[in-house]
């Protein structure tokens, strides 16, 4: 290196101070025109600050799917937690500041009534896992056929309440023969 | 003389010497070139090394901020990192709030971005509180400035450290963004020196289709076996089989032979395994503990009388069942009876179950409440009553501060009174209105789901109709965002239409009650299955409900088989959907089940979790995995635990990335167990094309 490297220095050593000056240039102008580029970024918007670190360099995005084996390079300090359990950072979202609540209802002497039918169902006709609608669509005017076009079969009435009149032969039978 | 001799102008050292100076030159360019993408370590941040003085002596396009109740100083210091200054919060009493200097949201001092990007924030710190929580807001192009996420819990450390952690893909409408380190206790906070670089796109490689019209639509499987019991209630558990709950199944005859049933599914080699079921746990509520057992509470007492003039009646009988045993441990009681109650799990793993039919058949108003701490229900005297009304699988969702949501989807007839949706504050024992949904009493057997991410704190409901009233479903869907301060449904896109029976189009406000959504680990949500009438006319339809953009992309394949009342559909951890259940009026039950393979699945090579340092996972923490390739984002999915169109706990939690060397990555969990409620969670990561891996099983809290 230093035979190379004490030529180089004496050939320097030998130019004159405007080819001294020339010289040194051509680096300065290589490193200015970098950092031109870097300030400007090449894109519009606003110019970008260069103080402060930058983050840690993206890593890389390509799709390759390659094995990256089951030890991380970077074996950091692994899974971490604070030191000392974090508190939750609740936000006071959803302060409804101009809603009143209702206050709690006093203690009842029992439960809410509940209308029949609230399933849907009137559990009058056929066994009890069978749901003839508690009020039918209101375009159909063929119940038994609507039933039928579903699936369902002729229907017991164990309690003879035909809220709908699909028994019309009145022969227990809801949807059967005859009606 | 003699000759002089020939000297040539560079001696061959010189040469060598002069190559060598002018290749290093190049080299050393060409160096700094590469190993500084212009674009990619472009910093974003405003004055970020705070340095610059603004008019008021704080730090230019830096700003203070924070709210609530408490006590603090905010400034610079001279304790920097590098150069002269510093920010420094300091929070000496802290009722509730927090406080933080933030990047000014102004078009001059605001980042910004563009929309799907994704971008690396980092920042240096020191703080002598575990309190710190970097802070992200979003500027919408046409909402304003709105809260983004906490993406990241800093712990407490006295020397400079840096935390890096990246944004989740930007959304939709955002053009920029502003961030700061939130101290939530008390405690002293220096950061410096803020960075913030776009990620490198992924190298797009195009979308390899491995089926054309399976990559647009996805495909359904119908099992070439059937179920060997009655689906009515199907609880995905942490060991990756399924819980199917019939009881009695709807089959009167099974309830007075007293043959109830249950059975563990396993999706890997389509077993079953039958399980002992104590009572008729038809009708039940269930939810999965933070253990990974299951509670289920209430459930059928008896069916309605022989002349329909009596109706169902619930049970306050309450078991446990444990995946390790296939057995169910009868708890205590309920304080009442239960037939349709809902089941949702607090922060705490505690669990609030409300609403259902009583053992007399009316209507229960006893809130019941489940310790996670003494694993029983708790007596009347510990328990806080309003003594509401909260009807049938009330869909009570859990908002990240700890009350519960009443998203007005439910079971049966008409809406509540009121507005039909509210906020339930347990802690106080109040209940306020929630303005804005649609039709409200005609959301009988809508659903309603937390979009993803959990931490946006968006809801979603869709269709419903009225069995009561013979309604005809419709299409209406419902969004909430539950971050604003006077939170209001607005409506959002009709649900697409299919086909009835025969190939029938739907027209005019066709939708669909019984309808199922399933959160996706793509962050999306698959909507399937439903009917036109209450346990009649199944609609053939699916879609995929972007929260992103909130459209529905139609068209997506249908499930053969009809899924109307008794149908449930819910996420395997192999990244499918599976469908059981069918139970239309005329009594019968189809059995059959199928499986769904959403588009993703067919959109080339799945990504791969490698390894999961620790299945263990703190709130609060970071957590490593590694990755056989670049991914773009993870999540926590809640296992399903679903009836009746109801599955309250259904979220995606996001898990913002941390990315290291070498495909490891660190997940950045959130430190609010009320946005992530502890338990067994589905981790899936998914990469640039929106295609997840596998998941792996971990647990939270």
């Amino acid at each position: 290196m230093s035979r190379w490297f004490t030529a180089t220095a004496d050939w320097v050593r030998g130019r004159s101070r405007r080819e001294r000056i020339g010289l040194a240039a051509v680096p300065v102008v290589l490193v200015l025109a970098l950092v031109g580029v870097l300030v400007a970024g090449g894109g519009g918007g606003a110019g970008q600050w260069l103080a402060g670190a930058p983050a840690t360099t993206p890593a890389d995005e390509s799709a390759d799917l390659g094995d990256a084996g089951s030890t991380p390079a970077d074996s950091g300090p692994g899974p971490t937690g604070p030191t000392g359990a974090p508190p939750p950072l609740i936000h006071n979202f959803a302060d409804q500041p101009a809603a009143k609540p209702q206050a709690a209802q006093p203690s009842p002497t029992g439960g809410v009534r509940i209308a029949e039918g609230t399933d849907g169902c009137d559990h009058a006709y056929g066994d009890r896992d069978v749901c003839v609608p508690w009020t039918f669509p209101a375009d159909v005017t063929d119940k038994c056929g609507w039933l039928k076009d579903r699936g369902f079969e002729s229907l017991q009435i164990p309690g003879k309440r035909d809220r709908h009149g699909l028994d019309r032969n009145g022969d227990g039978t809801a949807c059967g023969a005859g009606d | 003389m003699p000759p002089t001799e020939a000297v040539p102008m560079f001696s061959p050292e010189l040469r060598r010497g002069l190559g060598r100076l002018l290749a290093l030159t190049l080299l050393l360019t060409a160096g700094v070139f590469i190993a500084s993408p212009a674009q990619a370590a472009a910093n974003l941040v405003q004055n970020p090394g705070l340095e610059q003085a603004g008019t008021d002596g704080f730090p230019a396009c830096w700003e203070r901020s924070g709210q609530g109740d408490n006590t603090f100083t905010l400034g610079t210091t001279a304790e920097a990192r590098t150069g002269g200054k510093a920010l420094r919060v300091a929070v000496t009493r802290l009722n509730n709030g927090d406080r933080k200097a933030m990047m000014t949201e102004s078009a001059q001092c605001a980042p910004r971005v563009t929309a799907g990007r994704q971008y690396d924030l980092s920042v240096w710190y020191k703080s002598t509180t575990a309190a710190n929580a970097m802070t992200l807001f979003r500027h919408d192009k046409a909402l304003g400035w709105q809260y983004w996420m906490d993406p990241a819990t800093l712990p407490a450390t006295n020397a400079w450290t840096q935390k890096v952690v990246r944004t989740p893909p930007v959304p939709a409408n955002t053009d920029q963004v502003t961030w700061g380190v939130s101290v939530y206790g008390v405690g002293t906070l220096t950061t410096d020196d803020y960075s913030m670089v776009e990620v490198s796109a992924a190298i797009g490689t195009p979308v390899a289709c491995t089926d054309a019209n399976n990559c647009i639509k996805g495909k359904w499987q119908v099992m070439p076996y059937e179920s060997t019991v009655r689906g009515v209630h199907s609880v995905v558990l942490h060991n990756g089989k399924v819980l199917l709950v019939a009881g009695s199944g709807n089959d009167p005859n099974a309830f007075a032979a007293g043959t109830f049933k249950t059975a563990v599914y396993d999706p890997a080699n389509g077993s079953f395994t039958n399980v002992a079921t104590p009572v008729d746990l038809f009708c039940s509520g269930h939810v999965q503990l933070s253990d990974g057992r299951v509670l289920v509470m209430g459930g059928n007492k008896d069916y309605p009388s022989a002349d329909g003039t009596v109706g169902y009646k619930g049970l306050k009988n309450s078991y446990i069942f444990d995946p390790a045993t296939n057995k169910y441990t009868r708890t205590n009681d309920m304080l009442a009876g239960h037939w349709y109650p809902s089941a949702t799990m607090l922060g705490n793993g505690d669990i609030i179950s409300l609403g259902g039919l009583g053992e007399d058949s009316t209507g229960t108003t006893t809130t019941d409440y489940y310790s996670a701490a003494s694993q029983q229900w708790l007596p009347m005297d510990q328990v806080k009553q309003t003594w509401a009304w909260w009807g049938l699988y009330p869909s009570m969702v859990l908002m990240q501060d700890g009350r519960l949501f009443y998203t007005g989807s439910h079971t049966f007839g008409n809406g509540l009174p009121g507005t039909g949706a509210s906020i339930y504050n347990y802690g106080a024992n109040t209940i306020t209105d929630v303005p804005g949904l649609q039709n409200k009493d005609e959301r009988d057997q809508s659903m309603s789901v937390m979009l993803p991410p959990a931490q946006a704190q968006r809801v979603l409901t869709v269709g419903g109709g009225n069995g009561d009233t013979g309604a005809t479903a419709g299409r209406l869907t419902d969004i909430i965002d539950l971050k604003a301060a006077n939170p209001a449904y607005k409506a959002g896109p009709l649900i697409p239409q299919g086909k009835l029976t025969g190939g029938v189009p739907q027209t005019g406000a066709q939708g669909k009650m019984y309808v199922s959504l399933v959160l996706l680990p793509d962050g999306t949500v698959f909507e399937t299955g439903g009917a036109l009438h209450n346990r009649a006319d199944p609609v053939f339809e699916a879609s995929i409900f972007d929260p992103a953009t909130n459209t529905f992309k139609s068209g997506m394949a249908t499930d053969p088989v009809p899924r109307t009342y008794h149908s449930s559909a819910f996420l395997l951890p192999d990244g499918r959907v599976m469908a059981v259940g069918d139970n239309p009026g005329n009594g019968s039950f189809d059995t059959r089940i199928s499986i769904y393979s959403p588009p993703y699945l067919f959109k080339g090579a799945r990504p791969q979790i490698k390894t999961v340092t620790n299945t263990n996972w703190a709130y609060g923490s970071t957590q490593r995995i590694t990755t056989n390739g670049a991914i773009t984002r993870a999540s926590l999915i809640r296992p399903a635990a679903v009836t009746h169109s109801s599955d309250p706990n259904q979220r995606f939690v996001e898990l913002p990335l941390t990315v290291k060397a070498n495909n490891a990555i660190d997940l950045n969990v959130t430190n609010n167990p009320n946005v992530a409620p502890p338990g067994w969670y589905m981790l899936f990561v998914h990469n640039g094309k929106g295609i997840p891996s596998v998941a792996k099983w971990v647990k939270l809290g």
